[in-house]
């Protein structure tokens, strides 16, 4: 652990254009995150969010600025860091098994690979679907699969981009314990992508908020409470009052007391 | 349980019926028009006629003669057919600029029938097996090149993202996770494929061959043996349903095996 930088974005801006309009999609972001941390982003969508982690997977190019992994500036994808998407982007014509060793090094023994095939079905509790089709899994197993896709290849920082956007409550909770115990295991960096308040609170160290068209850093929020986190804490409670606070700082104070 | 397979059962029975019922009314009223000489038996002999001489053309081995040299053509213009055709296609899903070189060429020469090609090849190549087959292979090629071409087109492109996130390399890309996606498009090109190399090998027999089921066909005309065309013709048509409906079957298991999560 320590106080090492794993991740380091610079003055980063990202420009699309649409058209022959120029739209300033990230104006000028700068954050770093320490190797064992858990860093949540949070911000309306537009704010850039998605398109961020895309820049630090080199999917997408870099208007201005920069972004360090491990003190090398990203110009393609980086072998230390990986990325679990929104949809479960499983190939629908391999089993689990096989879709956990597809991303696996051509140059890993077979052994190997077995082994870490293997041995995170079971992390991620998937033991007896080695052999099932992803269409034969439910929404929130095809996420799990996932899951253990990208933790198979060691990474040292995981992004992770809603990943559990698109599942009921029952199991997105379900999966952030999971991807909480996992973290605390493995200690993987993590940088999640998300608009659920209490998912940020309930998971991260740190939660950056950023502001919309474009996208700045507007507040970076500890959160020191211990784990497991309980959401009806008064103090889990008061950081989610200043999340809001940050997000509708120009909305009014009712619109607050709704979400609150 | 029992009910539900009898259902379906009688439901089998029913669309039976109905695909059946329309070819055999048409025979009915074909026999009894020759018989009471409302339609010219030497135009268009009975059914019970071409009957006989379908059993009379088995019994000479005549026709079986000519359909084991016209599937012999078929096989192979099909199999270059096959390969180029999917080659071909997959480089212009692949790579843009090798699309945008090929594509006018293809769209030019695509609509051109068969037949009107014919003349063309039998000058270059001469009456014989070469021209024959090659006429086979344009008959074969635009649909497998042009569902192979969508089928890799059609790939996830959240696929591709992630093949290159994980740094997957291009061979992994274009064979595990390209070409997969694109199986299924592949076979249906396949399929289309061996019907036009079907119509293409009658089409080249009846212009440049002295033999195969082609020419079968025009010597009975020239021999105004009637009866003899009109089976002839049939069996082409049965033989290209019983291809396709084979190769549909073929498809369907391949698809389900390999192809899994697409309904």
């Amino acid at each position: 652990m320590g106080n090492e930088t794993i991740l380091s974005i610079k003055e980063l801006k990202k420009d699309f254009r649409i058209g022959s309009e120029t739209v300033h999609v990230i104006g000028g972001i700068s954050f770093d995150v320490n190797k064992g941390e858990f860093i949540s982003i949070i911000g309306e969508s537009g704010c850039g969010k998605s398109t961020l982690l895309k820049m630090i997977t080199a999917l997408e190019s870099v208007t201005a600025g920069e972004i360090r992994i491990d003190g090398k500036t990203v110009t393609r994808p980086d072998e230390k860091c990986t990325m679990i998407f929104q949809e479960s982007r499983l190939l629908p014509w391999l089993s689990v098994e096989k879709n956990i060793a597809f991303t696996l090094p051509p140059d890993m023994s077979k052994e190997k690979k077995r082994e870490l095939v293997k041995s995170h079905i079971e992390l991620v509790g998937l033991s007896g679907f080695e052999k099932a089709l992803p269409s034969q899994l439910s929404g929130g197993m095809q996420q799990r699969v996932s899951i253990a896709r990208a933790l198979a290849t060691a990474p040292d920082l995981l992004l992770l981009d809603e990943p559990f956007g698109a599942l009921d409550a029952f199991t997105r909770i379900n999966l952030q314990d999971e991807i909480l115990k996992i973290w605390q295991k493995q200690k993987t960096t993590m940088l999640l992508v998300t608009h659920d308040i209490d998912e940020a609170i309930y998971l991260s160290d740190r939660i950056i908020v950023l502001s919309a068209k474009p996208g700045k850093v507007k507040a970076d929020i500890k959160v020191s409470l211990p784990r497991p986190r309980r959401r009806s804490d008064i103090e889990f409670l008061r950081i989610r009052r200043s999340v809001l606070l940050e997000l509708f700082e120009n909305g009014s104070q009712e619109d607050l007391e709704y979400y609150i | 349980m029992g009910r539900e397979k009898k259902n379906s059962i009688r439901s089998r029975a029913v669309n039976f019926l109905l695909v059946i019922s329309l070819p055999a009314l048409l025979l009915i009223f074909w026999e009894i028009g020759v018989r009471n000489g409302s339609i010219n038996g030497n135009v268009i002999p009975a059914p019970s006629k071409l009957f006989d001489t379908f059993i009379e053309l088995i019994k000479k081995g005549k026709l079986q003669e000519g359909l084991l040299i016209s599937f012999q053509r078929v096989i192979q213009g099909f199999l270059i057919a096959s390969v180029a055709g999917v080659t071909l296609g997959f480089l212009m899903g692949i790579f843009a600029s090798f699309n945008r070189m090929l594509s006018s060429l293809v769209n030019i020469l695509r609509p051109i029938p068969v037949v009107a090609l014919i003349p063309i090849l039998i000058i270059i190549l001469g009456v014989g097996e070469s021209a024959n087959v090659s006429i086979i292979v344009v008959g074969a090629l635009w649909p497998i090149l042009l569902n192979t071409t969508a089928g890799v087109m059609s790939t996830d492109r959240k696929l591709l993202e992630l093949a290159y996130v994980y740094r997957l390399g291009k061979p992994k890309q274009y064979f595990k996770i390209i070409l997969p996606s694109a199986l299924y498009s592949i076979l249906t090109g396949l399929r289309l494929g061996v019907s036009g190399a079907w119509m293409s090998v009658v089409a080249a027999e009846m212009i440049g061959a002295t033999s195969g089921i082609g020419y079968l066909i025009m010597f009975s005309k020239s021999l105004a043996q009637a009866a003899n065309m009109y089976v002839l013709v049939l069996v082409v048509g049965i033989i290209g349903y019983l291809i396709d409906k084979l190769l549909l079957m073929l498809q369907n298991r391949i698809s389900k095996r390999f192809v899994a999560g697409r309904g």
